[in-house]
């Protein structure tokens, strides 16, 4: 049988198809980041440690329907959890904390802990660039949130700076 | 959460459409004289009805009368058939030729790759619902909001014995509060 | 037929009759009558001018074979409204069919969440020119969803009933009310959120 082009360009696309083959096979790991931020209406963070949130994330805050025109980076923390896997104990400030499993297919589970007592248990899906977001009133007529979102989020969100 | 409250909420928007049916109007007073964020609900529901009607932009076809109509006339001398339709059977058939051509190697290659990531790819866990939220105390409550453009789920959580957190709540929208 | 100088002073009803005998000059008249209408309700639905020029052309061609159709229960335009509607709906299915997936419908599969957020307490009218608050509205309105925004266009401005518009979209009357709700309670916000920035 003559060997034809098109014979050669089905060999190289099946040949490109199993190599990745391998890569869509397994679930990756969960790579995240749980940040703790502070909401107010003040220009001026009250601490130097704390930085202004980046523009993706201050512009989904910014066009929800709280009032609060600036917010701070409190506290952040990186997750890797694998599926099926679990972190407990991941601590935000000195009265905030989660317990986040990863169910696998951008599936979380968020506990927030607060104070040492269980105060809310969410399932939610991170799929895409799609942010979670956990918020609350504080002193002063600030707000706390809580916020997980994929690693991949924030690559793409410094990239669209 | 709470499918009473969500029902509740319904029915005050019927109520204000006038398609609440007569028997629970009564009921649904009651509730109304003595819960003020029903009252509050109700207030920013009719408002924004006002607001909408007869405010729709007013726009014009930006196309002249004798240019806008001569499309139309075109296609009524010549059938009802929509551009789109025939875009597509043309390009539909141009696919179809194609496929047909690559119909053997392309199965071939297709049927390669699946049986080999069959034998690579572990059972998928069943699709799950969502998204659920369970709080801890009785004393708590939430909002939710959404927004697909943004693609931002947020949940806020209050104390629904504090007045002060209430009040906040309240006045997160309160734009004069802000001046 | 009706001449031209009479089709400017001829009522609805009888260029309708005239054309329904063939004459497309009377038909043309409707046209010109009504365009801006039947351009502006599927550009409300579209959000897109092309696509609200090429429905809204559709619909006059429809509006034509169906001319025999026309018994005068609702006014002309009306009825054409209602072919536009028509339109646009499926039109707006095609695009549905065409996205990956759909968080809208998850808002509305996981239940209550317009209901959860906080009540706006500012009249989103107040101070404001009837000009800037039409343009605010519709720039509201390119925020809601599809379906949505539909159902608001359906009973806010085509003053529909529940049911007229479950049956015109092809949903439950529960669906209609809870859309209804969400983009009435979306609305509010994003009026109040516009006031406040200016």
């Amino acid at each position: 049988m003559k060997i034809r082009s098109t014979h050669i360009a089905y060999g190289f696309l099946l040949a490109c198809l199993l190599a990745i083959a391998p890569s869509l096979r397994a679930e990756e790991n969960l790579k995240a980041e749980a940040l703790l931020v502070w909401g107010t209406d003040d220009a001026q963070s009250p601490d130097t440690k704390f930085i202004a949130v980046d523009e993706s994330l201050s512009k989904k805050l910014l066009k929800s329907p709280y009032r609060w025109k600036h917010f701070f980076v409190v506290n952040r923390q990186s997750l890797n959890i694998p599926a099926g896997g679990s972190r407990k104990g991941v601590v935000l400030s000195k009265d905030c904390s989660l317990d986040v499993a990863y169910l696998g297919e951008d599936r979380m589970e968020i506990k927030l802990i607060g104070k040492g007592k269980l105060v809310s248990t969410h399932k939610e899906s991170l799929a895409g660039q799609c942010v979670f977001i956990i918020g609350g009133a504080s002193e002063n007529d600030t707000a706390w949130f809580v916020v997980i979102r994929k690693s991949a989020t924030i690559v793409a969100s410094s990239q669209s700076k | 959460m709470n499918k009473n409250e969500n029902q509740l909420e319904l029915k005050l928007q019927a109520y204000l459409d006038g398609e609440l049916p007569t028997a629970e109007l009564a009921a649904l007073e009651e509730l109304l004289s003595s819960h003020t964020e029903l009252r509050l609900l109700l207030e920013e529901l009719r408002l924004t009805s006002i607001a909408l009607k007869g405010n729709e932009l007013d726009l014009k076809v930006p196309e002249t009368r004798d240019f806008y109509w001569s499309k139309i006339a075109r296609q009524i001398e010549t059938g009802s058939r929509r551009q789109e339709t025939v875009y597509q059977s043309v390009s539909g058939n141009l696919w179809v030729s194609w496929i047909r051509r690559h119909l053997l190697g392309l199965t071939g290659t297709g049927f390669a790759f699946c049986l080999a990531l069959l034998i690579m790819t572990p059972p998928k866990q069943v699709a799950m619902k969502e998204s659920e939220m369970e709080l801890a105390s009785d004393d708590m409550a939430s909002y939710t909001y959404n927004d697909q453009q943004q693609q931002v789920k947020m949940v806020w959580l209050y104390d629904r014995n504090s007045t002060e957190s209430q009040a906040k709540d309240s006045s997160m929208m309160d734009s004069e509060n802000e001046q | 037929m009706i001449s031209p100088s009479d089709q400017s002073t001829t009522s609805d009803e009888m260029l309708v009759a005239a054309a329904k005998k063939g004459d497309m000059a009377a038909f043309e008249e409707l046209v010109a009558r009504h365009r801006d209408k039947i351009y502006a309700r599927a550009f409300s639905m579209m959000r897109n001018e092309d696509e609200a020029l090429d429905l809204s052309q559709e619909a006059w061609v429809k509006g034509w074979q169906r001319l025999e159709q026309f018994h005068g229960d609702s006014s002309f335009g009306t009825w054409m409204t209602r072919i536009t509607i028509n339109l646009c709906l499926d039109a707006l299915r095609r695009r549905k069919r065409q996205r990956t997936d759909s968080i809208e419908l998850m808002d509305e599969e996981s239940g209550g969440v317009e209901r959860q957020m906080p009540v706006v307490t500012v009249n989103p009218t107040e101070g404001m020119e009837r000009v800037e608050l039409r343009k605010r509205i519709d720039q509201a309105l390119t925020q809601l969803s599809d379906e949505h925004r539909t159902a608001l266009v359906l009973h806010e401005f085509e003053d529909l009933e529940y049911k007229e518009i479950a049956k015109v979209m092809g949903c439950s009357i529960g669906t209609v009310m809870s859309r209804l709700f969400y983009a009435r309670r979306r609305m509010a916000a994003l009026l109040a959120n516009l006031k406040s920035e200016k």
